[in-house]
C-alpha cells in the first residue's frame, strides 16, 4: 500500500484512494438504516420511493427492487416516505445500531394534490446524475399519444434534448447523437428495433412497465455500447398475493394483461398479450387481402427464496409486425424476442449482487411465395449476454463493479430466389443464392466507479469503464485507401478472434447543493459504441442492418461535457434546469452517395468515415402538482459533420440538427374523474437537399442537388389533445375503468414528411415541388379495464 | 455571385449558392393560379403515374413498394412553393454510340435554374464533337443545322463490341467566349444473340406481371442464353416499326443477376392487356399480323448507372427508403453533367399470330 504513496507517478491513483478513505473516516457514530418499501396490497416492490428525515434534510430513495438505505447518526427522528401515486407515510425511529425496516405504503388510484414528494425531489438532486429522467407507468398514461397507446418511446421524446425523427419512427435522437446511438433495454436485454408498424407503436406495452430510466448523455458505467442514451425499461412483478387482469381496446390496439401469485408470497408471474385487429377492416376499405399489423407478448415469473435474501426472475418478450398483400403472396416481416433470466443477491444490507445472463435477437425478413418462384431475404442480429454487477454502500458511498460479456452475431443480408419449372422459362429448378458475410464478435466490458457524498453539499462521481471489441473468424475483410478505393482483401479462415478493440470509457461528475434547494452540476462522459447500424432512410425502417466495427471501421467514440444548475420552488412544486453539453464524436460513419445496402458482397466499401460535433442548451421547467400540472422544455442545439467524399468534404448539418424544439405538456385534473392533457410540440423543419438547377436529358428534368442538408421543410409542429374520464375511486367495487379520446394532431398541421420535386405532366417545360404529409387531424379512443 | 472554377473531378459540378432567387417570370402564386394544370394545394397525381412502363406489376425490385401499402395509403401530397437556389450553368451531354449503323447522335445544352420553363438557350452551339476508336478511327460530328444542340456523325459509323472509345468535346458551357476540353472514355460491352421472339396470348406471366385470369393480353417471350458474366441489359419495344419505351426512365432494365448463365427459354418482358385502365396505354393493341419486335441493349456499367439514376431522380414513387438525394453520376471530365452512353443493341421479331379463341395459359 506504501508504494502508491510514495511515487509521483501514481498521483492520480492516490489522490482518489486519499478522498476514497477520508470519507470512510466517520465524523460521528452512524448508523444505517436499510429495508424495503412495498405497496400494503400487492406487496410488490415501489420504487422510486422518497424518504426524508427533515431534522437531517437528509434522504434517499427505493431502488428497482425497493431496497433502500439511509445513513443516519445515531438518535430519534421524524421519517416521511412518500411515493408519486401512494399515500406518505410518517414514523418515528430511534436508531442506535445498524437497522432493518420495512415498510408498506397505501395506493391511491389517482395523483391528487397535497402529495409530499419534497423528499424526492432531495433525494433526486442527490443522485448526481445529470439529465437523467425516472417514468412511471402513471406519468406515461398521461401523455396523450398517437391512436391512444401510451408509449414510453413517445415520453422520452418530451424530454429537452431528444428529437423525435420523423412521424413514422420509434427513432429518436439525443443530444445530436444518431438514431442507433440510444441503448433501448427491456429487463437487461437489448432490443435492436423498438417500434411497430413503423414506429406508429413501441414494443413496450405500458401494463407492463415496472419503471423506467433515461440518461441522456451522463450514462453510467454499467452501460456500454451506446454514445447517447440508455433507456432502461423494466418489467413490472406481478403481485405475489392476488390476481388482476388488466384489458385495453382502442381503436386499433386490443390487449390484456394478468398477474398473480403461483405460490402465495414466493412466486408470482405476468403475462400479457397485445395484438392489432384494425387489419379485419380494411377489405372495408377496398383493400382486400391485405395484412397488416402486429403482436406481441410479454411475461414474467419472480421468486423470492425464503431466506429473504435471493430473488430468481426468468422474463421473456416475444413480438411481430407482419405487413402482407395476399393476393401477390408478398410479406415483410419483422421482429424482436428475448428472454433474460436475473438473480440478485443480497450479501448484507450494503451489498448486493445482480447476475443476468439473456440472449436477445432481431429478425426481420420479406418473402415471397408463389408456384412459380419464391425468394426471401433476410437480415438478423442475434446477442447472447452475460453480467453481473455488485453494488457496495459503505457510509457515504455508493460503489459500482461489474462486467459484461456479449457475443453478437450479425447478418447483414441473405438472400435466396428458387425459381421453378411452373414458370415456364426454365428447364429445370434454379436456385440463386446471395450471403452477404456473416459476422461474430465478442464485446466485454469491466467497470468501476464510486458516487459518493463528500461533506453535506458535494457529491462526487468517478468511474471507468474498460470495454474490448473482438471479431471472430473465419470472416474476409476488405481494406480501402484514402480514396476509398479497395485494396485488398484479408481472409481470417480460423475461427479466433483476428482483432480486438479496446477503449477507456472515464465518466467523472460532481453536483453541489447550494443554499436554497439550487444545485449546480458538472458532468465528463466518454463512450464507444462498437456495432452500427446501415440505414437507407434518414427514419428507422424494418429493413435496417446491424453490422459490427472491423479493422478497417474503428468504433464510434464520444466525448461529452455537460454543465447544468436547476431549482427547485418548494412553493407549487416547480423545479427548473438549466443544462449545456458539448459533444466531440470521432469516427462518424455515414453512407457515400448511392450507396447500395440490401444485396451487397461489401457493405463495408459503402460507408465514409468522418467526425461530428454536437452542442446545446436545454431549459426545462416543471411542475409536478396541482390543478395544472406538466412540464415546458425548450432546447436550443446544432449536429454537425464532416464525412470524407460526402458534400465535398465539407461541414453539413446532420439530419439530426433542428436548432429549436419546444415541448410543452399541460395536464388539467379538475375533478378525480376528469382529465384533461394538451401537448404542443414545434421543432425546427428537417434538414433537407434542394435541387439548384436542372439539366434536361430526353425531355426529362432531372434535379442537380446543391450542398447536402443546406435546406429546411417547413417548421413541424402539431397539438395532441387527450380527455380521460375514470370510474369513481374508492366506490368499494373490485375493478375499475377509464376511457380516454382525444385528437392528434387537433389543429390538422400538414407537416411535410418530405418534399420531391416534379415536372408537370401537363406542361412538361414547367416544374413544381410537392410535399408529402402523413396525417390531418387522427382522432383516437381507448377503453381500459382494470380489475 | 461568386463563380468557383469548374472542378476536374468527375461528376462533380460547379456550384455556387447565391442565395434563393425568385422564379424567373413566375410570380409567387401566379402561373400556379389560373393555368391548367395544377393548383398550389391540389393533389398532382392523377395524371402523374399514367403510362409508366408497360403494364409491369411487382416484381423482384418493386415487391418492396408495395409492403407499405398503408403509408401509401394514408400519406397525401400538396404542391407547396419552395425558393430554389442557382448554380453556374455547366455542361449536359447527352452522347450516345450504339452498334447500330446509323447517324449517332450527341446532345449538349446547358443547366439552368430548376424553375425556369425557358428551354431555349440551353443548347449549346459551335462546339467541336469527335469520337475515337482504339486504332485510331475517329468520328466527328457535325453541327445539325436545323437542331440547335444536336451533333451527328455520318450515317455509316458503328461502335464495335469489346473496343475503347475516347469522346471528345470542346465547348463554351459558362457563357465566357471561351471553349472548355470535356472528355470520356468506356469500352463497348458485349451482347449475346437472341434466339427467337415469340407472342403469345394469355394471361399476364411472372416474375415480372401477377397472373391475372380476368386480364389476359399478348406476353412477349424472350429465348436467349443469358451469358454467365454479370451484364446490364434493357428492353424496348417496336410495333410495326414504332418504337415504344425507349426513353430513358422507360427503358426495362433488367436483373441479370438472378438468370447469369442460364438459358431463357421464354422470359416474358412485355405484357400487354387488351383492356388497360384509360390514358396509361400507349402500344395499340396488337393485331394478327403485326411485326412485334423486341429491343434488347447491352449497357455499359457506366451508362448503367446512369440510367437507374436517372430513373430514381425523376421518379414519383414513393419515397420511403430513399437517402439523401445525391446527383446522378456520369462518365465525363471537367464538371460536365451526363454520360458518354455505350451500348449493344439487338433485335428479334415475330409475327403476331391470330388470337386463339382459348387462352394457352
Amino acid at each position: 500500500m506504501s508504494g502508491i504513496f510514495s511515487t509521483g507517478k501514481k498521483f492520480p491513483a492516490a489522490f482518489f484512494l486519499l478522498l476514497f478513505l477520508a470519507s470512510l473516516l466517520p465524523a460521528q457514530e452512524a448508523c444505517v438504516l436499510s429495508g424495503k418499501i412495498q405497496d400494503s396490497h400487492t406487496r410488490d416492490a415501489v420504487i422510486g420511493a422518497a424518504l426524508w428525515v427533515p431534522a437531517l434534510g437528509k434522504g434517499a430513495t427505493s431502488d428497482e427492487d425497493g431496497n433502500y438505505q439511509l445513513s443516519l447518526p445515531a438518535g430519534q427522528y421524524a421519517l416521511e416516505i412518500s411515493c408519486l401515486g401512494y399515500s406518505p407515510l410518517s414514523v418515528q425511529i430511534d436508531l442506535d445500531k445498524d437497522s432493518k425496516r420495512d415498510f408498506f405504503l397505501q395506493a391511491q388510484a389517482l395523483l391528487l394534490e397535497g402529495v409530499e414528494v419534497r423528499g424526492r425531489r432531495a433525494a433526486y438532486q442527490q443522485r448526481n446524475t445529470m439529465g437523467m429522467v425516472d417514468f412511471t407507468p402513471q406519468m406515461i398514461q398521461r401523455i396523450p399519444a398517437l391512436l391512444g397507446e401510451p408509449d414510453i418511446i413517445k415520453a422520452v421524446q418530451l424530454l429537452p434534448g431528444v428529437l423525435m425523427s420523423s412521424e413514422t419512427s420509434s427513432g429518436f435522437s439525443v443530444r445530436g447523437g444518431g438514431l442507433d446511438q440510444n441503448a433501448i433495454i427491456l429487463d437487461e436485454a437489448t432490443l435492436y428495433n423498438p417500434t411497430h408498424t413503423c414506429g406508429f407503436f413501441s414494443v413496450f406495452n405500458n401494463d407492463v412497465l415496472g419503471s423506467a430510466s433515461v440518461y441522456k448523455g451522463d450514462i453510467p458505467i454499467s452501460y456500454g455500447g451506446r454514445l447517447a442514451s440508455v433507456v432502461d425499461v423494466t418489467m413490472k412483478e406481478g403481485d405475489f398475493r392476488k390476481y388482476h387482469v388488466d384489458a385495453g381496446i382502442g381503436l386499433l390496439v386490443a390487449k390484456a394483461t394478468v398477474n398473480g401469485p403461483i405460490w402465495k408470497d414466493r412466486t408470482s408471474f405476468l403475462a400479457a398479450a397485445r395484438a392489432t385487429y384494425f387489419d379485419l377492416f380494411l377489405p372495408l376499405a377496398g383493400m382486400r387481402g391485405t395484412r397488416l399489423g402486429f403482436y406481441d407478448f410479454n411475461a414474467k415469473i419472480v421468486h423470492r427464496f425464503a431466506n429473504g435474501k435471493d430473488k430468481l426472475s426468468l422474463s421473456g418478450y416475444l413480438g411481430k409486425d407482419r405487413f402482407g398483400l395476399e393476393q401477390m403472396n408478398v410479406g415483410l416481416d419483422y421482429g424482436n424476442r428475448m428472454a433474460s433470466l436475473a438473480w440478485s443477491h443480497l450479501f448484507s444490507n450494503r451489498f448486493v449482487m445482480n447476475v443476468n445472463a439473456h440472449a436477445s435477437d432481431y429478425l426481420s425478413y420479406a418473402r415471397q411465395n408463389t408456384d412459380n418462384y419464391d425468394f426471401i431475404w433476410k437480415t438478423r442480429i442475434t446477442d447472447y449476454v452475460g453480467k453481473a454487477d455488485w453494488t457496495f454502500t459503505p457510509r457515504n458511498h455508493e460503489l459500482r463493479f461489474g462486467f459484461d460479456l456479449r457475443y453478437h452475431q450479425y447478418q447483414p443480408g441473405d438472400l435466396t430466389v428458387n425459381m421453378y419449372e411452373a414458370i415456364g422459362f426454365v428447364d429445370s429448378s434454379y436456385h440463386y443464392r446471395f450471403n452477404q458475410d456473416h459476422f461474430h464478435a465478442l464485446e466485454s466490458g469491466v467497470y468501476v466507479g464510486d458516487n459518493q457524498s463528500v461533506g453535506e453539499r458535494l457529491q462526487v462521481k468517478y468511474g471507468l469503464r474498460f470495454s474490448t471489441f473482438s471479431n471472430q473468424g473465419p470472416d474476409s475483410v476488405s481494406f480501402f485507401d484514402e480514396g476509398y478505393n479497395r485494396t485488398e482483401r484479408r481472409y481470417y479462415g480460423s475461427r479466433g478472434f483476428y482483432h480486438t478493440y479496446w477503449g477507456l470509457e472515464p465518466r467523472v461528475g460532481l453536483s453541489y447543493l447550494f443554499n436554497h434547494a439550487f444545485t449546480l452540476k458538472f458532468n465528463y462522459t466518454r463512450t464507444v459504441q462498437y456495432s452500427q447500424l446501415a440505414s437507407n432512410s434518414s427514419s428507422g425502417n424494418p429493413l435496417d442492418i446491424w453490422f459490427p466495427a472491423n479493422p478497417f471501421v474503428k468504433p464510434q467514440t464520444s466525448d461529452m461535457i455537460a454543465a447544468g444548475v436547476s431549482k427547485d420552488f418548494p412553493k407549487g412544486r416547480w423545479s427548473l434546469s438549466v443544462e449545456a453539453y458539448y459533444k466531440f464524436l470521432h469516427h462518424v460513419i455515414d453512407f457515400k452517395d448511392h450507396s447500395n445496402l440490401l444485396l451487397n458482397s461489401d457493405l463495408y466499401g459503402e460507408l465514409r468515415m468522418g467526425r461530428g460535433w454536437a452542442y446545446g442548451v436545454e431549459v426545462y421547467l416543471k411542475k409536478e402538482e396541482g390543478l395544472v400540472n406538466g412540464s415546458l422544455s425548450y432546447t436550443f442545439s446544432r449536429s454537425m459533420r464532416v464525412i470524407d467524399q460526402v458534400n465535398q468534404s465539407e461541414p453539413y448539418p446532420s439530419p439530426q440538427d433542428r436548432p429549436h424544439a419546444v415541448n410543452v405538456l399541460l395536464n388539467i385534473d379538475p375533478h378525480p374523474r376528469h382529465s384533461l392533457s394538451f401537448n404542443w410540440m414545434f421543432y425546427s423543419g428537417q434538414p433537407t437537399t434542394y435541387p439548384v438547377g436542372k439539366a434536361v436529358i430526353d425531355g426529362h428534368f432531372v434535379p442537380i442537388y446543391g450542398k447536402r442538408n443546406a435546406n429546411r421543410m417547413e417548421n413541424y409542429h402539431r397539438l395532441d389533445v387527450a380527455y380521460t374520464f375514470r370510474s369513481r375511486p374508492g366506490n368499494g367495487k373490485p375493478y375499475r375503468w377509464s376511457l380516454s379520446a382525444g385528437l392528434y394532431n387537433a389543429y390538422g398541421r400538414k407537416n411535410p414528411w418530405s418534399v420531391s420535386f416534379y415536372q408537370d405532366a401537363a406542361d412538361p417545360n414547367r416544374s413544381y415541388a410537392v410535399k408529402i404529409y402523413l396525417f390531418s387531424v387522427v382522432p383516437f379512443v381507448t377503453f381500459n379495464f382494470n380489475f | 455571385m461568386s463563380k468557383r472554377r469548374l472542378k476536374a473531378e468527375k461528376g462533380f459540378p460547379a456550384w455556387s449558392l447565391s442565395g434563393s432567387r425568385r422564379r424567373e417570370g413566375l410570380r409567387a402564386g401566379g402561373w400556379l393560379r389560373g393555368q391548367e394544370g395544377f393548383r398550389k394545394g391540389e393533389r398532382p397525381w392523377k395524371a402523374a403515374r399514367a403510362g409508366a412502363c408497360g403494364e409491369r406489376a411487382a416484381g423482384f425490385g418493386k415487391a418492396a413498394l408495395f409492403l407499405f401499402p398503408f403509408l401509401a395509403w394514408s400519406a397525401c401530397t400538396e404542391i407547396i412553393e419552395v425558393d430554389l437556389g442557382s448554380m453556374d450553368p455547366v455542361l449536359v451531354v447527352d452522347a450516345r454510340l450504339t452498334t447500330d449503323t446509323a447517324s449517332h447522335v450527341v446532345k449538349l445544352s446547358r443547366s439552368c435554374d430548376y424553375y425556369d420553363p425557358d428551354l431555349a438557350g440551353t443548347e449549346v452551339c459551335g462546339a467541336t464533337v469527335y469520337v475515337t476508336e482504339t486504332g485510331g478511327k475517329r468520328f466527328d460530328f457535325v453541327e445539325d443545322s436545323l437542331r440547335a444542340g444536336w451533333y451527328r456523325s455520318r450515317p455509316d459509323v458503328f461502335g464495335e463490341m469489346g473496343k475503347t472509345y475516347r469522346l471528345h468535346i470542346e465547348a463554351d458551357a459558362d457563357r465566357d467566349g471561351e471553349k472548355e476540353l470535356y472528355e470520356a472514355s468506356g469500352t463497348m460491352p458485349y451482347i449475346p444473340p437472341i434466339d427467337s421472339v415469340r407472342a403469345v396470348y394469355g394471361m399476364g406471366m411472372p416474375p415480372f406481371y401477377m397472373p391475372d385470369p380476368s386480364r389476359l393480353g399478348w406476353n412477349i417471350l424472350l429465348y436467349a442464353q443469358d451469358p454467365p458474366t454479370h451484364d446490364y441489359y434493357g428492353f424496348s419495344f417496336a410495333l410495326n416499326g414504332h418504337t415504344y419505351y425507349d426513353s430513358i426512365t422507360d427503358i426495362f432494365c433488367f436483373p441479370d443477376m438472378f438468370t447469369s448463365g442460364i438459358y431463357l427459354k421464354g422470359v416474358p418482358i412485355y405484357f400487354f392487356a387488351d383492356s388497360s385502365a384509360s390514358g396509361s396505354r400507349r402500344v395499340p393493341p396488337l393485331k394478327e399480323g403485326d411485326t412485334a419486335t423486341l429491343i434488347v441493349y447491352s449497357f455499359s456499367e457506366e451508362y448503367n448507372r446512369f440510367i437507374s439514376d436517372v430513373k430514381e431522380a425523376v421518379s414519383t414513387d414513393f419515397p420511403v427508403f430513399s437517402g439523401a438525394p445525391s446527383n446522378v453520376r456520369g462518365n465525363i471530365s471537367n464538371g460536365a453533367f451526363g454520360c458518354f452512353a455505350l451500348y449493344c443493341v439487338g433485335r428479334g421479331s415475330c409475327i403476331v399470330p391470330p388470337r386463339p379463341s382459348l387462352p394457352l395459359f
